[in-house]
């Protein structure tokens, strides 16, 4: 896996007060989670016409796919305890002026999230985000249909896909949801997102795919390909399905900028497809590992090159493939296994696709050569976090 | 963790309050991303996605230099707009206010990756808030047509595209909201803006607002930052107007 220097996406505007262009993870923050009594569900009309997409395309097309969308889409209450310690447990002053019972040495601090999730087999496994569940000490998973919340445990996550794979075990088979074709989507298609925005159990929203493949970075997370769209986001929503017009899922959503109109984000259907099976089977998501960090071409290269193309080698991390390869800071990958580069980005994203252990040749431009080197790729060592540095652009 | 975002949404929302009113969305931050008018068809699941297909290619992101009065002397300050092709040989419409007062404009076309183009403004027009510009392209590119006025109706379905935040090559949709606004922001009064609650952004001024025809009906112009989906586009007749005379004998098809 590679870290990456972003772009700086969400600079502050000119003439803009900071903290006005905020990314969020849209993950509630609530104290007291909504009870689940969603709001009045359409009422499904047959499709009349005989077309390619399985709800048709009439008046009645959204809601026939949130009401055959919704027992499958959960809520999901994270309860995480901390204990906090007293600052001013060790201070006499203290304990002169309040008397010696007056401050507790900690104090436990309970944070209750809220988010979304998608049912994905009838035996109960349950996709979210990781953002949603990270931490938590006690996960309740409410189920339309039953009256009591289920407890989940959490059987797999990675933190770097924000992907998290839970539990639950019910009395019967449970509704599920397909994951679609994420690629195949093409912007100004129709999507479906539904979820729990601010505790709004089952709430469906309409838009289209804004843009494909937007790299987003939010605190220590890096995204590279998300999907962005119009339809409405919100804190609550994370973790559930944005759907395509013919049911399937082809985004979680997980992210919303808090300051604009319309723009949210959802890791794609083809990143949680790779991700599932390994997050069941092992509990986490084995990554492939260069052991380089990149970042854009810089303008000094670019002019030298006659190209911004390509990911600029910044650090090789000792004893890795990529320095075992020999790779060096400095060093521009243009391509890999002959497939050509824009940015970093596309790195970061061809890199995920392969398998530990699969060998490449890396196009490189080094000092105005162009040459080509073979590594094997590793296993992304769980010591290294990825710490992207957001760069302004010039 | 939540305690911060608490505390950052606390301040996103007084940034926001402190930013009251109508803004021009023209805006600043980065990034990367190709037609013609489509035959009118009725409207199916894939009318937004065509007009995408067919208009990306003929919208591109203006970036522009600034030297704005700060306190230890003149600063840079970066700006980000939109803008969209009215001829194939690089004739660009975006707003007055995303070039105006600007030392230094570039353009960031569709189809030529990593390549920023040296624009000169061949025309602007502060009370219509609408600039010309030209950029030397090595070949010629997709371009939009306007709709006429008679194309425009409140209630139609309209597709914004732009480069909210930077986000370049953003589709969103609506429909029209209403016709014939007056909006004053600063010292411009806009007198028949089109209402649009399509997701309109800072980044999105200049770009186009589109029927479903892939016809320009309107240039998103400014968003009410208080409420949710109101957004404003200078309508195409605006438009013609103000390019009559500069591209008329240039462009076959062209009025």
């Amino acid at each position: 896996m590679v870290s990456i220097r972003r772009l700086g996406l969400f600079l502050a505007l000119a003439g803009f007060l900071a903290g006005v262009a905020l990314t969020l993870l849209v993950t509630g923050g609530i104290a007291t989670p909504l009870s689940g009594g969603g709001p009045g569900r359409a009422q499904a009309a047959s499709s009349g016409s005989a077309s390619a997409l399985p709800f048709g395309w009439g008046p009645n097309t959204i809601a026939e796919i949130a009401t055959h969308s919704e027992p499958a889409v959960v809520k999901i209450v994270a309860t995480t305890r901390t204990t906090v310690s007293n600052p001013f447990f060790n201070v006499p002053f203290f304990h002169q002026f309040f008397g010696q019972n007056a401050l507790p040495p900690t104090r436990t601090q309970v944070q209750q999230d809220l988010g979304s999730g998608i049912i994905v087999s009838s035996s109960g496994y349950i996709v979210t985000n990781d953002h949603v569940i990270n931490g938590a000490q006690n996960i309740a998973v409410t189920v339309l249909g039953y009256a009591q919340p289920f407890p989940a445990k959490v059987v797999g996550k990675s933190y770097s896909l924000d992907l998290a794979v839970l539990k639950i075990s019910a009395p019967k088979a449970l509704p599920t949801l397909k994951l679609g074709s994420s690629s195949a989507m093409e912007v100004g298609q129709w999507v479906v997102a539904i979820g729990n925005p601010y505790g709004l159990s089952g709430t469906v929203t309409v838009g289209v795919i804004s843009a494909k493949g937007r790299p987003l970075t939010i605190g220590n997370r890096d995204y590279v390909d998300l999907l962005q769209t119009d339809a409405a986001i919100n804190p609550g929503n994370s973790g559930g399905p944005l759907l395509n017009l013919e049911g399937q899922v082809i985004g979680i959503n997980t992210a919303v900028n808090a300051s604009a109109q319309g723009i949210g984000f959802a890791i794609p259907a083809s990143t949680v497809k790779a991700a599932l099976a390994q997050m069941i089977k092992y509990g986490h998501v084995v990554q492939p590992w260069m052991g380089v960090e990149i970042g854009r071409v810089d303008a000094t290269t670019a002019a030298q090159m006659g190209s911004s193309a390509g990911a600029l080698v910044e650090y090789v991390w000792p004893s890795s493939p990529a320095s075992a390869a020999g790779l060096r800071p400095g060093d521009v990958i243009l391509s890999m296994n002959g497939h050509a580069m824009s940015g970093p980005n596309a790195l970061v994203r061809m890199t995920r696709e392969l398998k530990v252990g699969q060998r490449v040749s890396v196009g490189l431009w080094r000092s105005g050569r162009k040459l080509s080197l073979t590594l094997t790729l590793g296993r992304r060592p769980t010591g290294i976090s990825q710490q992207p540095l957001p760069t302004p652009q010039p | 963790m939540k305690r911060l975002l608490a505390v950052l949404v606390g301040l996103a929302v007084l940034g926001a309050a402190a930013y009251l009113g109508y803004r021009a969305i023209r805006g600043a931050g980065v990034p990367p991303v190709a037609s013609h008018s489509l035959p009118p068809t009725a409207f199916g699941a894939q009318s937004v996605a065509r007009v995408a297909h067919a208009a990306l290619p003929a919208v591109v992101r203006i970036d522009t230099v600034q030297l704005a009065a700060g306190f230890f002397g003149p600063q840079r300050e970066a700006g980000i707009g939109s803008g969209f092709f009215v001829t194939p040989t690089g004739y660009i419409i975006t707003n007055d206010h995303v070039v105006q007062g600007t030392s230094r404009i570039r353009v960031v076309v569709p189809g030529f990756p990593g390549r920023r183009f040296n624009a000169r403004v061949v025309r602007t027009d502060y009370s219509r808030d609408l600039a010309l510009l030209k950029i030397a392209l090595p070949r010629r590119v997709p371009y939009l047509r306007l709709a006429t006025y008679r194309q425009v109706h409140t209630g139609q379905w309209v597709v914004a595209i732009g480069n909210p935040y930077g986000l370049t090559g953003t589709v969103t949709v609506g429909v029209v909201s209403a016709e014939e606004r007056p909006l004053t922001i600063g010292n411009r009064r806009y007198r028949n803006l089109l209402q649009t609650d399509a997701a309109i952004n800072p980044g999105n001024s200049g770009g186009p607002l589109l029927n479903l025809a892939g016809q320009v009906v309107g240039v998103n112009t400014a968003v009410n930052a208080q409420a949710y989906g109101i957004g404003f586009a200078i309508p195409s007749r605006t438009v013609r107007r103000f390019q009559n005379g500069l591209l008329s004998g240039m462009l076959p098809g062209l009025p």
